[in-house]
C-alpha cells in the first residue's frame, strides 16, 4: 500500500462512517414518515389524475357539442328558408335569405368564441393530468434502488436488514417514490386551492354554456323536423305531382325520430357535477361515486352529439 | 313580481322558439297552403322575422356568457402555466435523486480504493 493511500484512509473512513450512517438513517426516517402518509398521498393522486381526465374529456366533448350545435343551427335556418321560398317573390327571398345568413353568421361567430375559450379550459385540464400522470415517482423508483445498490457496497451488512416484516433494500426502494408522490400531491393542491375560484367560475360559466346550447338544439332539433316533415312528406303528398319515391321510407323515417329531451338533461348536469366534483376534490370530501357519476354526465353529452349526428343525416 | 331582464329574455327567447316549431307544424303549413297567396306570404315573412329574431337573441345570449369566459381567460392560461412549473420542478426533484445516486457511485468507489 502506498504511502500516499495510507495517508487518506484515516481521514476518510470516519468521514465515509459518519455519512453512511446520516443517509441510512436519512432514508429510514423519510421511509417512516412517508409511509404513513403513502396510502394518502396515492389515493389523492389517482384523484387529481381522475379529475384531469374528466376535465379533459369535458372539454373535448363540449368543443364537439359547439360544432353540433352549429350545424343543426344551419341546416334548421335552411329547412325554414326552403318552407317560405314558394310563398315569397324573389326579392322577398333575397331579403331573407340575407337577413337569415347574416344573423346565423353572428351567433356561429360566437360559438367559434366558446370553442376557442373551451380549447383554453382543455389547455388547463391537459397540464393538470400532465402533473398527475407525471411518472416522476416510478423513474426515481429506479434512482432509488440504484442508490440502495451504492449503500449496500458501503454497507454490506445493510442487504441482510430488515424493518419489521420488510427487508430493508425493498423498503428503500419504495420510500423514494413515496416521498416524491406527497410532492406531486402537494404541489397539485397548492396549486388547484390557488386556483379555487377561477376554476369555479369557469364551470359555473361552462354550466351556462352548455344550457344554452342544450336549449338551443332542442328548439333546432324540432324546427328542423317539422319543417322536413312539412317539406319532404307532407306538402309532396298534399300537392298536385308525382310523390317521391323515397316517399314512404321519408314518411316512416321522420315520424320514428324522437326528441332527445331526456340525454339533453342528463348532458346540461355534466357541467354541474364537474364543479361540484373539483369543490369536493379540493375539500378532501370525494365520495366513491364521485366520478363514476362524472364521466356518466359527460357521456350523456356524447350520446347527444351522435344523436344529433344521426337525427340530422339526411 | 316583475321579471328580471335575464328572466324576460330567456322567456322571450322560449316563446320565439315555441312559435317558430308552431309556424313549422304541419298543421299550420298545411292550413295555410289553402289560404290566399297574401296571406301566406304574410305569414313567410313573419317566420323569417321570427327566425332573425331567435337568431340575435342566442347570439346576445351566448355572447354575454362568452364575454364572462374571456374576462377569466388570462387566469385560466396562468393556472395552465403554474401546472406545467410545478410539473418540472417534480422533474427536479428526480434529477436531484439521480445526481445524489451518482454522487455516492463515486463515494462507493472512493471507498473502494481506500478498503
Amino acid at each position: 500500500m502506498s504511502p500516499q493511500t495510507s495517508s487518506v484512509r484515516p481521514r476518510l473512513k470516519p468521514l465515509l462512517l459518519c455519512r453512511r450512517f446520516d443517509r441510512v438513517a436519512m432514508l429510514l426516517f423519510l421511509g417512516l414518515a412517508a409511509c404513513s402518509l403513502s396510502s394518502c398521498a396515492g389515493r389523492r393522486i389517482g384523484q387529481f389524475d381522475k379529475f384531469a381526465t374528466a376535465g379533459k374529456t369535458y372539454s373535448e366533448a363540449m368543443t364537439k357539442l359547439t360544432v353540433e350545435a352549429g350545424q343543426i343551427k344551419i341546416d334548421a335556418d335552411s329547412e325554414l328558408l326552403l318552407t317560405n321560398r314558394d310563398a315569397l317573390s324573389p326579392e322577398e327571398r333575397s331579403s331573407t335569405y340575407q337577413n337569415q345568413t347574416e344573423g346565423l353568421k353572428d351567433v356561429l361567430a360566437v360559438m367559434g368564441d366558446l370553442r376557442a375559450h373551451t380549447q383554453l379550459l382543455r389547455k388547463y385540464f391537459s397540464a393538470l393530468a400532465a402533473l398527475s400522470q407525471s411518472d416522476a415517482p416510478s423513474g426515481i423508483g429506479e434512482e432509488a434502488a440504484n442508490l440502495v445498490g451504492e449503500l449496500q457496497k458501503l454497507s454490506p451488512s445493510l442487504e441482510k436488514a430488515t424493518i419489521g416484516n420488510a427487508n430493508v433494500k425493498d423498503f428503500i426502494g419504495a420510500v423514494v417514490p413515496i416521498v416524491v408522490a406527497q410532492f406531486q400531491r402537494a404541489a397539485l393542491e397548492e396549486q388547484l386551492r390557488k386556483d379555487a375560484p377561477m376554476l369555479e367560475r369557469q364551470l359555473e360559466l361552462q354550466k351556462a354554456v352548455l344550457a344554452a346550447l342544450a336549449e338551443g338544439i332542442e328548439a333546432d332539433l324540432e324546427s328542423l323536423s317539422n319543417a322536413r316533415s312539412l317539406n319532404q312528406v307532407a306538402k309532396p303528398y298534399v300537392q298536385e305531382g308525382d310523390l317521391p319515391k323515397t316517399w314512404r321510407e321519408d314518411r316512416r323515417a321522420l315520424l320514428s325520430t324522437t326528441l332527445m329531451a331526456a340525454s339533453l338533461d342528463d348532458a346540461k348536469d355534466a357541467a354541474d357535477t364537474l364543479k361540484k366534483t373539483f369543490v369536493a376534490l379540493v375539500e378532501n370530501k370525494i365520495g366513491p361515486g364521485d366520478f363514476d357519476q362524472l364521466f356518466a354526465d359527460i357521456d350523456a353529452i356524447l350520446d347527444v352529439i351522435e344523436m344529433t349526428q344521426s337525427a340530422t343525416e339526411e | 313580481m316583475a321579471l328580471a331582464p335575464y328572466e324576460l329574455e330567456d322567456l322571450t327567447l322560449k316563446t320565439l322558439r315555441a312559435t317558430r316549431a308552431g309556424m313549422l307544424s304541419e298543421e299550420f303549413q298545411l292550413t295555410l297552403l289553402l289560404k290566399p297567396a297574401a296571406e301566406r306570404k304574410a305569414a313567410a315573412l313573419l317566420l323569417s322575422d321570427v327566425q332573425v329574431t331567435i337568431l340575435k337573441l342566442e347570439a346576445l345570449e351566448l355572447a354575454a356568457i362568452r364575454d364572462d369566459l374571456v374576462a377569466n381567460a388570462d387566469e385560466l392560461e396562468a393556472g395552465a402555466k403554474d401546472l406545467k412549473a410545478k410539473l418540472e420542478n417534480l422533474e427536479q426533484v428526480q434529477e436531484v435523486v439521480a445526481a445524489t445516486a451518482q454522487f455516492l457511485a463515486i463515494v462507493a468507489r472512493i471507498a473502494a480504493l481506500a478498503a
